[in-house]
């Protein structure tokens, strides 16, 4: 598992992250909510050891994370950042199997478990067909899916993913949450930063509700998602409502019209 | 997807054979090795000339190909971050105080290496590439004008044709002494560019992901810098300053090998070898007393290509 201990980091003389201490386990997907700037992005990156520090540990099943090689941590951990738009127009399979660099010996050329892991994480994200078509030429939901299959091509105990939904229609957010919720289920740590809170509720076994830098609550998700902590964390009053044996998490705003002046 | 770098051998190794041919005289091959005038401009001219083109337009076109990978923007070459100008500032120093040869050699590699700390500390510690290549082009521009501060103050007009003659870059007259000298940086240079492939490949998903694989943007920094320092600086050196070989081979052969920066840096030297062998042989063909310098030549070449280059960008974005 994942404990931060007190993790408390300064941006730009700014403090994002204040005194969070939270228990990250495996075979969970664990997603952080909060308002803009609560820091959540912050603590993934701090999780995925992209960020030092100012005070404060991370320990990976008992060892520090800080302490640890690059390699052997990007062996672990694999991170998926926000806007992974590729810059070369390499094909999928190129593109996925740059999740396998961390386990290659320097100037070796690839393994069969590489070629092994690729085709594998192909298979999982039903990118077979795509596989030598360059990333240019995807759609936004093909591309989403050609990115997670790199990190799930890493075969990392972990994975940090940083707003995977951005920019996706339903039912492709939709392809993307099962991925995430089939990698948790396979016994990986996944943790992953939302803004959609329908989604985090569908895809969630634990949340962690950040504000201004610390943690409001963590806890498992059906105690976690209540009208009254959704309410304190946005500043703004929420309702949650169970439809078909889903969570509805609506803001209480009837109208968009500004308020009359009064007389 | 084609597999180029056989062929690219085939035409790398056919041009350097053009090279020792071609020329005022042709040579036939059979009066190579024979004690002759022909065996001698053959084996003091022609081969250290053909040796130095090939090896230049190598680690040019590999520079320029880790450069576009480093900064992820195919407009990137080794002029653009500040070593061939600040290798040239420290050659034409070393003409105005009269030195030549070895000592030449030594201020141009002088000069790179400078340019090379600057751009490291420049750039800051754990800077990415837009860091990095605002602090190129700041030491190419200052280079360039030190480098013309320079030329106002030369004490005769015999140096400052000397320089200016020197600056275009040319092949011309160059010497086994002047190949002994730049290869062993030329190699190590081209070894550590080589290096920088996986990383390269790494950065295709952005800064933070390459971290998250594993590599250090520091280390990745400092190899790029170093390795084009060492390669780019000795060819300057012994050369003068070649440009377009850096930007153009890598861009055309992208298309052929695939985007994979990795996949592009072999190919890439071959391709340079093959363009400056070919333009060197061109310019010793043409007709008149002289000949034209091989970086005005190369310039001429590159100059339409780069516009055709943005044209074709901007109709992309469209």
């Amino acid at each position: 598992m994942i404990r931060i201990d007190q993790l408390t980091i300064d941006l730009a003389g700014r403090r994002v992250l204040d005194g969070v201490s939270l228990d990250l386990p495996k075979g969970q997907v664990t997603v952080i909510l909060g308002p803009n700037g609560a820091g959540k992005s912050t603590l993934l990156r701090a999780m995925a050891g992209l960020l030092p520090p100012n005070s404060g540990t991370i320990t990976l099943d008992g060892a520090p994370l800080a302490a640890l090689p690059l390699r052997d941590r990007a062996k672990r951990i694999g991170y998926l950042p926000q806007n992974g738009a590729p810059a070369w127009a390499v094909t999928v399979r190129d593109l996925v199997a740059l999740g396998r660099l961390p386990h290659r010996a320097p100037w070796a050329a690839a393994s069969p478990a590489d070629a092994h892991a690729v085709e594998a994480a192909l298979m999982a994200t039903d990118l077979l067909a795509l596989a030598d078509r360059t990333v240019d030429s995807l759609s936004g939901g093909e591309r989403a899916r050609a990115t997670f299959a790199r990190v799930l091509a890493g075969e990392n105990d972990w994975i940090c993913a940083d707003e995977p939904l951005a920019s996706l229609d339903p039912p492709h957010q939709h392809d993307v949450l099962r991925l995430l919720r089939r990698a948790a289920d396979s016994g990986k740590a996944v943790v992953v930063v939302l803004h959609q809170l329908m989604a985090a509720a569908a895809l969630a076994d634990q949340i962690i509700l950040l504000k201004q830098g610390r943690v409001l609550c963590a806890g498992p998700k059906d105690a976690m998602l209540t009208a009254e902590n959704l309410s304190q964390a946005f500043d703004m009053p929420m309702a949650v409502h169970k439809i078909d044996g889903q969570t509805a998490i609506l803001p209480h705003a009837p109208t968009l019209a500004d308020p009359k002046p009064s007389a | 997807m084609t597999r180029p770098v056989p062929l690219l051998i085939t035409v790398a190794a056919t041009a350097f054979v053009i090279a020792l041919m071609a020329g005022k005289s042709w040579i036939a091959p059979s009066l190579w090795l024979t004690a002759s005038p022909e065996g001698w401009i053959m084996a003091e001219l022609r081969l250290p000339r053909a040796i130095l083109g090939a090896t230049i337009g190598a680690v040019l076109g590999l520079s320029g190909a880790v450069l576009q990978g480093y900064l992820r923007n195919p407009l990137a070459d080794p002029t653009v971050v500040g070593v061939s100008a600040s290798a040239a500032l420290g050659g034409v120093l070393a003409i105005v105080l009269g030195l030549s040869g070895l000592a030449l050699f030594g201020f141009a590699m002088v000069g790179a290496a400078i340019s090379v700390a600057l751009l490291v500390m420049l750039a800051g510690r754990g800077g990415g590439p837009l860091a990095f290549i605002l602090a190129g082009m700041v030491l190419a521009t200052l280079a360039g004008s030190l480098t013309a501060l320079v030329i106002s103050l030369a004490p005769n007009p015999f140096a400052t044709s000397e320089i200016v003659a020197w600056l275009m870059g040319a092949l011309t007259d160059r010497t086994m002494d002047d190949v002994r000298l730049a290869l062993p940086f030329m190699a190590l240079g081209s070894l550590i560019l080589l290096s920088t492939g996986r990383a390269l490949d790494a950065l295709t998903l952005g800064e933070e992901a390459a971290r998250s694989l594993g590599f250090d943007p520091a280390r990745l920094q400092w190899r790029v810098a170093l390795g084009t320092g060492l390669a780019v600086g000795a060819s300057v050196a012994v050369t003068g300053v070649v440009g377009f070989v850096g930007l153009i081979v890598p861009h055309v052969l992208r298309r052929l090998v695939g985007e994979r920066p990795s996949a592009l840096l072999i190919p890439s030297a071959l391709g340079g070898a093959i363009l400056t062998l070919i333009a060197d042989s061109a310019v010793r063909l043409t007709p008149g007393p002289g000949e034209i310098r091989l970086g005005i030549a190369m310039a001429a070449l590159g100059a339409p290509f780069f516009l055709i280059l943005l044209a074709r960008l901007r109709r992309g974005d469209a």
